[in-house]
């Protein structure tokens, strides 16, 4: 995720307001490395600690973040800078009023910054919730499970499937509008649904979600709904599929529009310290030039990732991306940034039970183009 | 005959002493509450998504979770009993939930006295504790049994 923000366009805002993010965000990382991280883990009651204490009436989470970035070998065309070093911290705050509920999230680096989500909700029922606002895409499992929260992926990168929009990703993965989601209990399992509904992204030099903060470009519907089955409801697995249909406008000189169809399946399951990770995901577009031309295309994607707790401290990680069908692609075309294939092995050691470390080595492909590329990331929750 | 009479009373102090080790090592992992509070009792998957930090009604009433990190051994029998995961595994799913789907994550308490005074100054809150704790306590009370078993 942080790698490819190294990419991202400067579009949203003045210079002044990017030395503005940067002192924040640099500020705050700053006062969080201070905090203290003697608590090393060393069982479970070291793990947790009293909490609940912010005065708050709902949910605080701060998610503060700094990696850094080493490429190299990069062949032949080096579209990516060879190093950085990106310090982010993602705001979340969450609240109940009676039947209604409020989420946001908030997300400055030095190199973007946006609110992410920003949901009003109202409970329908035990076990339904009707949001309006801006929510991330019910694409797949990863873009639900972690959000902008650095700290929960035990990797540094997201897959490149489910790179944000701002990152160069090519499947939205935000929307403006309505969405339904719930649990229904299936005896000690649970069927998490989800259907969404609203605004999607335009394309103007890669995928741009609708801003709430500045709304304008031109805007087409998306639908998208996921379905997971959890063996025990709120457990760690799940077992999934998810799909999308998304009308795309576009500023691109040779295209206007894109039909996209997105169907996917997923696959997460914990066996003693081990833990799997899978998706498929398969892309269906037709592109409409200005001229009323029609091109069809599609593509599949899929990534395994393994990961191996040694103790409560040490995890290892390892993944394996391949996009199939991508390599004349006329949609992925308008992606130059996009990782198509992805070899990466990486380690985390938690400090504490809100502190991780992360090391992370990679072998990326994009379109015409390849390198290495190594990273580290200090990544925490607090409170 | 004398054999077989002596044989009979070894057997049966050697019975009547397996029940009471076993009475002595039976314990019972109760969810208490104040009491004053009039919360109907929870089903282990009722109490399992509350301590998630998933919020329920029931019986009309909206019960607040407590989560009692006083003592390794009760905390570690909640984990595999009542939530069925890792203190990891439970800390990251509990940030996980919130974060996903909004909510509050439960208050920890590792003061057994300072959680005790919060559950009987607050009728809306429960937690879970082993059945002689809330006898022991006249301000509290155990609304239902959430694990019942020996400590291996």
């Amino acid at each position: 995720m942080k790698c490819l923000r190294v990419r991202m366009r400067q579009r949203y805002y003045p210079a002044i307001f990017k030395t503005l993010n940067a002192a924040i965000v640099s500020g705050v990382c700053a006062v969080a490395t201070l905090v203290p991280v003697s608590s090393v883990a060393e069982g479970h009651m070291g793990h947790m600690s009293s909490h609940g204490g912010t005065g708050l009436p709902g949910d605080l989470l701060l998610f503060p973040a700094v990696t850094g970035i080493e490429r190299f070998d990069q062949e032949p065309r080096k579209k990516l800078s060879t190093g950085d070093v990106i310090p982010e911290i993602n705001v979340f705050y969450t609240t109940d009023y009676q039947r209604f509920r409020f989420l946001g999230e908030w997300l400055v680096s030095t190199k973007t910054h946006n609110l992410e989500r920003f949901q009003l909700g109202m409970h329908v029922g035990d076990e339904a919730t009707l949001w309006l606002g801006r929510f991330h895409n019910p694409i797949g499992y990863w873009n639900m499970q972690f959000h902008h929260g650095a700290f929960l992926q035990t990797t540094i990168t997201r897959p490149g499937i489910m790179a944000f929009e701002t990152a160069g990703g090519v499947i939205p993965n935000h929307l403006t509008g309505f969405l339904w989601e719930g649990v229904h209990e299936l005896g000690e399992g649970g069927l998490y649904y989800t259907v969404g509904a609203g605004a999607g992204p335009q394309i103007n030099k890669g995928l741009e979600a609708f801003n709430l903060i500045e709304p304008g470009g031109s805007r087409r519907p998306g639908v998208s709904f996921r379905l997971g089955y959890q063996p025990i409801s709120y457990g760690v697995d799940e077992f999934g599929i998810s799909g999308a249909y998304n009308q795309i406008h576009s500023d691109e000189l040779a295209v206007k529009n894109v039909n996209q169809f997105v169907a996917s399946a997923y696959a997460a399951k914990q066996i003693q310290s081990l833990r799997l990770l899978s998706e498929i995901v398969y892309v269906n577009n037709t592109l409409e030039s200005p001229l009323g031309g029609k091109t069809h295309d599609d593509f599949l994607n899929a990534y395994g990732q393994v990961e191996w707790d040694l103790n409560p401290a040490w995890t290892v990680v390892g993944r394996v991306e391949g996009t199939f069908g991508g390599r004349d692609d006329p949609y992925l075309a308008m992606f130059p940034k996009y990782v198509e294939d992805r070899f990466l092995g990486g380690i985390r050691y938690k400090l504490n039970h809100t502190n991780a470390l992360k090391l992370e080595a990679s072998r990326d492909h994009l379109r015409d183009d390849h390198f290495g590329q190594v990273m580290f990331q200090w990544s925490a929750v607090f409170p | 005959m004398k054999l077989l009479r002596g044989l009979c009373i070894v057997g049966l102090l050697l019975l009547l002493g397996a029940q009471s080790l076993w009475a002595i090592t039976r314990h019972s992992l109760v969810l208490a509450t104040s009491a004053n509070s009039s919360m109907p009792a929870l089903t282990v998957q009722e109490a399992r998504k509350l301590f998630l930090g998933v919020p329920l009604e029931k019986g009309g009433e909206h019960p607040v979770p407590l989560l009692n990190i006083s003592d390794p051994l009760i905390f570690e029998v909640f984990l595999q009993k009542v939530a069925f995961m890792s203190a990891n595994a439970y800390e990251s799913q509990t940030i996980s939930v919130v974060f996903r789907l909004g909510g509050k994550r439960p208050e920890s308490f590792n003061d057994l006295k300072s959680l005790v005074d919060t559950l009987q100054q607050n009728p809306g809150t429960v937690t879970y504790l082993w059945e002689d704790q809330v006898r022991a306590n006249q301000g509290l009370k155990a609304v239902n049994v959430l694990w019942q078993g020996a400590l291996e």
